[in-house]
């Protein structure tokens, strides 16, 4: 696993009071009550995939899910892979949720750790995905 | 530089590298070891701005001999 700067670890960073994180999802759905949207949400564990790469070695990586900070990067990547999802979630993420991330990957990736449903609260709006 | 990132179609990261040859020999490993979910797998390439650059290498494409 590399992270994105310094020594191969993760540092996984909580929001603090009055923080919100914004950030991009791609996403399988665009209504906020169909469950693929939640299961858009989920991490690799949860959804019942067993640990491949570096998911051996980190659990945390396992346990996360994948986010960017830039629209335009996670448009471009449901172009580049379209099994990702049609769809890109904004999500604003807030204190006092269970909220954790890190800067992982590339520029702009996030791995993101939280509860599906409160992830899914955490959409404001979702978008068709586009280059 | 670039960045070498595999995803699978859930969208979440499973490995990444600064290194090509080191990310597809990642690839080829999941693939050897998940035949049936190869297309469940893709490698794609970033630029330093964070952008995807080149097309993504599916899983699917990776030839895997036994």
């Amino acid at each position: 696993m590399r992270t994105t700067y310094g020594p191969p670890q993760v540092a996984a960073y909580e929001l603090r009071p009055g923080e919100r994180l914004i950030c991009w999802r791609i996403v399988r759905s665009e209504h906020r009550d169909d469950p693929v949207l939640l299961s858009s949400l989920r991490s690799n564990f949860e959804l019942g995939l067993g640990p491949r790469a570096a998911e051996r070695t980190s659990r945390l990586i396992h346990l996360g899910v994948s986010a960017y900070l830039n629209e335009q990067s996670a448009h471009e990547t449901a172009e580049k892979f379209h099994k990702l999802g049609d769809w890109v979630a904004r999500l604003e993420m807030e204190h006092g949720n269970g909220f954790n991330y890190a800067h992982t990957g590339s520029r702009w990736h996030l791995t993101i750790w939280g509860d599906a449903i409160k992830l899914s609260d955490s959409v404001v709006d979702i978008s068709p995905a586009r280059a | 530089m670039a960045y070498y990132v595999i995803l699978h179609s859930t969208g979440n990261l499973v490995d990444s590298f600064d290194r090509e040859d080191e990310a597809r020999a990642a690839l080829e490993a999941i693939v050897h070891q998940d035949a049936g979910e190869a297309d469940e797998y893709a490698l794609l390439t970033y630029g330093d701005d964070g952008h995807p650059i080149g097309a993504a290498v599916l899983g699917a494409d990776i030839g895997v001999h036994a």
